[in-house]
């Protein structure tokens, strides 16, 4: 048994030479499948789990481990694919309304994050500067007198 | 003495159909009366029983060797006839958890989180509880299984040396013979064996070391949304040449798929055991792996462990594997050398014995 990582540092800078950007995109691809990627309740990834819940199949499977049950199967497929095609057009057009809703919240969840963000940083600056301001003038007013 | 099998389904082509049918073969020859029963049962297995035939009257003179592996309403049953003097067994061929499926296949998740909570109600009830690895068998501890012992899943090894289909022989070696490496998985397409990873890993190899290189994923999909989603990520990543996706093969074919492939990379993150790793030694694959769950025990020395499963990692081992010829060789000899471990005559003898030494025991 080999185990370790290789020497991945020279690999990398020659992807990037020859293909840049790539190595983020593929990385980006295989994280958004992830399970880890579903467990760490980020909106987007929920969506996404939405638009691919609502990508219906209509080749529905026919084998059987009965010879008998896949023909049953292929007929009734046949005889009901027009039905379903009718009510699948629906649902998937409502799925996808969802999706787009879904998607407007999270770019306004992650619009109002990023404002969270500068905004708690803000504080924590005047945080600072109250505290400067307050040691600085308990110094002067205690030199004053 | 009797030792019955008892399973919620016994499929066609499976790992889990095959090993209960060797069992069979292997608990007749030692000497025991033993009969299959299943709920579902594949057209092709002809003295196989409904499980209702099955029960009769509860027997100290019977064992029931139940197989755990998915959600089955015959389990609580099985542990009400426990509880009134039934000896049972538990041969336990894992359950996969069902984070992986929530996304996917909710019912499916649902009916994992159910196989799991059935699992543990046996615990009681179980007399012994067997487990096709260390791995698994640390779950059946975990769950309050006493007393608990490994017992590798029987494969019959001599079957994967019987020729090749050849129409699929010669398409795959038309193939080859246009260049490039050819990588192989085999195994469900499903979220746990992570083929997204797989993809990534394949498509980094040909940007960085071989552009004419080939990736086969064998194996049905047990979530169409997972594949839906594997197929617009070979999309995305402009694989659609390169990628054969090839669910519905049968034995002779899936002999051809080995034969003409280089190396076998398996990312998967959850395996009970993992047979197709054992048919790539065997057959004399090379193999790189993600060291999860059962793989590490079921490869021993005789595979490529990949320390993560960052796509550019698992490239460039592909890469320096293939590109040195004495330690390819060296990997596959040791792989031949690991699959005569699961010989079944081995394992079979492994099996009963621990069923031999519960009853002496008992």
């Amino acid at each position: 048994m080999t185990t370790g990582t290789p020497d991945t540092a020279a690999a990398e800078a020659r992807l990037e030479e020859l293909a840049p950007g790539y190595l983020a995109k593929v990385r980006a691809a295989a994280a958004a499948l992830a399970v880890d990627a579903h467990g760490g309740g980020s909106v987007a990834v929920e969506v996404a789990a939405v638009r691919e819940a609502g990508e219906f199949d209509l080749d529905v499977p026919t084998m059987s481990m009965n010879p008998a049950g896949s023909y049953v199967k292929q007929a009734i497929k046949r005889a009901t694919s027009w039905y379903l095609r009718y009510l699948t057009v629906q649902v998937a057009g409502f799925a996808r309304s969802v999706t787009s809703m879904g998607e407007a919240l999270a770019t306004q969840l992650e619009r109002l994050d990023r404002v969270d963000a500068d905004q708690a940083r803000e504080l924590e600056a005047l945080r600072e500067r109250v505290a400067k301001l307050e040691a600085a003038g308990g110094q002067g007013g205690a030199g004053g007198r | 003495m009797r030792i019955d099998q008892l399973l919620p389904v016994l499929g066609g082509h499976d790992a889990i159909a095959a090993h209960v049918l060797q069992v069979r073969t292997a608990l007749r020859a030692a000497g025991f009366e033993s009969d299959i029963y299943a709920d579902v049962v594949d057209a092709r297995h002809a003295g196989v029983r409904p499980w209702l035939d099955g029960p009769g009257r509860i027997s100290p003179d019977r064992v029931v060797l139940y197989h755990a592996s998915t959600h089955a309403p015959l389990a609580p049953w099985l542990v009400q006839r426990g509880r009134r003097g039934e000896r049972i067994v538990v041969d336990y061929h894992n359950v996969t958890p069902s984070a992986y499926f929530r996304r996917w296949l909710p019912d499916a998740a649902d009916e994992m989180d159910a196989a799991r909570a059935e699992l543990a109600a046996l615990a009681p009830v179980t007399g012994l509880a067997l487990a096709d690895s260390g791995f698994n068998q640390a779950e059946l501890v975990e769950l309050d299984f006493r007393p608990t012992a490994t017992a590798p899943l029987l494969v019959d090894l001599a079957a994967y040396h019987q020729p090749p289909d050849e129409p699929t022989l010669a398409r795959l070696r038309r193939q080859r013979e246009r260049g490039g490496a050819a990588w192989l998985f085999v195994g469900r397409i499903a979220p746990n064996k992570c083929q997204h990873d797989l993809l990534a890993a394949f498509a980094v190899y040909r940007r960085l070391a071989d552009p004419a290189a080939r990736l086969t994923l064998v194996g049905g999909a047990t979530a169409p949304a997972y594949l839906a989603a594997i197929e617009r990520m070979i999309d995305e990543l402009d694989l659609e040449p390169a990628v054969e996706i090839a669910s519905g093969v049968g034995h002779a074919e899936l002999l051809a798929h080995f034969a003409t492939a280089d190396a076998f990379v398996c990312l998967s993150e959850h395996e009970g055991f993992c047979v197709p790793l054992l048919e790539a030694m065997e057959l004399g694959l090379p193999i790189v792996a993600h060291p999860a769950a059962a793989v590490p025990e079921t490869v021993g020395d005789a595979a490529v462990l990949v320390a993560d499963k960052d796509p550019l990692t698992v490239a460039t081992a592909v890469a320096e594997l293939l590109a040195d010829e004495p330690r390819r060789l060296a990997l596959v000899e040791a792989g031949r050398r690991r699959a005569r471990r699961f010989e079944l005559a081995t394992t079979a003898a492994e099996l009963v014995g621990h069923l031999t030494a519960h009853l002496a025991g008992a």
